[in-house]
């Protein structure tokens, strides 16, 4: 389906499965494979629930939670709405108002968007110009009916990473519950959740070489910690998340969680390392603006936009490689990305960004073709510019 | 298994990326005209030059900021008209343009610039 030639530079919307993950998958699916129904009191059923069971010590030795303390989801969009509305729903005797911020992913903003019209109050604070969360402003925010705070890990246009240890110190101080959407974040940077003090948290497979179709929500194994459930049907995941486990998935999860444990480091620094020969090789086109922090962030997304390009042809012209645009997640309105508004961008720099996701497969090659690709294409759109005034 | 249709359709393609009209007029000619068309939402804009004598559009040269459609529409439009009468620019159809480069419909506007740029070329052309 893929031509060969391509360049994958979009690790930040999806990686591939890495193809020990997608084998044992396969071979879980094949005849002789563990299709029991976990649930059931046979030798089948405990073939697959001793399946589940491992994937859930593979993800709680990536994340430093315990195991019981994962929930099986499909995705980071289902555990972002189970997490916020089952949070806010259960706390809403206590009080009814949640803090987050514009910057969050659309899973986490529609879902606030949603309670706000079941009666909830909700706070969004805007980021600094670098993206970054003012815990000035976050202290000046919270309030005595305040029940949950939700903010993202690592942003997945910047690589924005927020200070997850100080904002969730503030909450667990004033008994507020505390959720992070971390999709860009595991499997990517570390976290110890035995440590860090946060109550739910977020993830999915696709976005560290595991299945699409899988995910987790981390629901801290302490008092006050509890969400109410969306679904009903069963007594499945603590209650929580009813129905019968996807066996092959969750295998596919846990693989991919162990071997990002044991690759976490050396991906960082090959990242890194690739992130800073791409920045090196276009930084001296004038007109260049990284959206983001220039150095702290997560290195596998570089986010720049250009001055006089527009974003979409921009796009077009750096083909074999395959990145996303400002306007990626608005392709059909046209509307540039609300994130990088957020930031203080004006509509026409947010609309040439360009999101280079740098990903473990990547190389120095790779990273070179985009460099030359991106360095024509500025130059010639910009030369293609009119020059008069509108008539 | 269902295809996913490409944005951009092969003509739109060669055109982007082989702009041969892009730029400036490069010759003399008895008049050279110049309209230059925006659209305030997303500032895309279209610049046309035309360089004519004896009626007839000798050159015909384009700068644009906007869309690879936009791009692709007036390298259509240049490699269209160029040694054509002058007065045939008013045969320029906006369904014809979008067909032949498959143009989405939520672009129209991209389109009805382009034509926006036509008209006020012509207007300058006959003002000479």
């Amino acid at each position: 389906m893929t031509a060969e030639n391509l360049i994958y530079l979009d690790n930040a919307a999806t990686t591939p499965v890495e193809p020990a993950v997608a084998e044992a998958m396969s071979a879980a699916l094949l005849p002789g494979g563990p299709f029991g129904n976990p649930s059931s009191n046979h030798a089948f059923g405990r073939d697959a629930l001793a399946i589940v069971e491992t994937a859930r010590e593979q993800l709680s030795g990536l994340l430093g939670a315990k195991p019981r303390e994962l929930i099986w989801t499909s995705g980071a969009t289902e555990s972002d709405n189970m997490a916020i509305t089952g949070a806010a729903r259960f706390r809403a005797h206590r009080g009814k108002h949640l803090i987050t911020m514009p910057v969050e992913h659309k899973a986490v903003i529609d879902t606030f968007d949603a309670l706000e019209r079941e009666g909830f109050e909700v706070a969004r604070l805007s980021p600094d110009a670098d993206g970054v969360l003012d815990l000035q402003k976050f202290d000046e925010a919270i309030r005595e009916d305040t029940q949950l705070v939700s903010i993202m890990f690592v942003n997945n246009e910047t690589g924005v990473i927020q200070d997850i240890e100080s904002i969730g110190r503030r909450c667990r101080e004033q008994d507020i519950l505390f959720h992070v959407d971390a999709a860009q974040a595991v499997g990517k940077v570390p976290i110890d959740l035995s440590q860090m003090p946060i109550d739910l948290m977020s993830l999915t497979a696709h976005k560290f070489y595991g299945p699409k179709g899988v995910g987790a929500l981390y629901v801290a194994d302490r008092p006050g910690c509890q969400i109410e459930p969306l679904l009903f049907g069963g007594g499945h995941e603590r209650g929580l998340r009813p129905g019968t486990s996807a066996v092959h998935q969750i295998l596919g999860i846990g693989l991919a969680a162990e071997i990002a444990a044991e690759r976490m480091h050396g991906d960082l620094a090959h990242i890194r390392a690739l992130r800073e020969r791409l920045w090196s090789g276009i930084s001296d086109l004038p007109g260049l603006y990284i959206n983001g922090p220039r150095e702290g962030g997560f290195p596998g997304i570089l986010n720049v936009s250009a001055e006089g390009v527009d974003g979409e042809s921009l796009m077009l012209a750096l083909h074999p490689v395959c990145v996303a645009s400002g306007s990626a997640c608005n392709a059909k309105s046209g509307e540039s990305s609300y994130v990088l508004r957020a930031l203080g961008r004006d509509d026409k720099l947010a609309q040439s960004a360009i999101r280079f996701g740098i990903g473990r497969h990547n190389s120095e090659q790779d990273i070179d073709v985009a460099i030359e690709r991106y360095r024509k294409a500025v130059i010639n759109l910009r030369d293609m510019a009119p020059t008069a005034g509108t008539a | 298994m269902a295809t996913v249709a490409d944005p951009y359709n092969v003509l739109t393609r060669q055109y982007f990326a082989n702009p041969v009209h892009a730029g400036d007029l490069r010759g003399e000619y008895a008049i050279s005209a110049l309209a230059v068309a925006s659209e305030s939402a997303d500032g895309a804009q279209i610049q046309l030059t035309a360089g004519v004598s004896d009626g007839r559009l000798q050159e015909c040269r384009f700068r644009v900021y906007g869309c690879p459609h936009l791009i692709a529409a007036a390298e259509w439009l240049c490699s269209n008209f160029e040694g054509r009468m002058a007065s045939e620019l008013a045969q320029f159809s906006v369904d014809d343009c979008m067909q032949a480069l498959e143009v989405p419909s939520a672009k129209t506007g991209r389109i009805l610039l382009l034509e926006d740029a036509i008209r006020l070329l012509g207007e300058q052309i006959d003002s000479n």
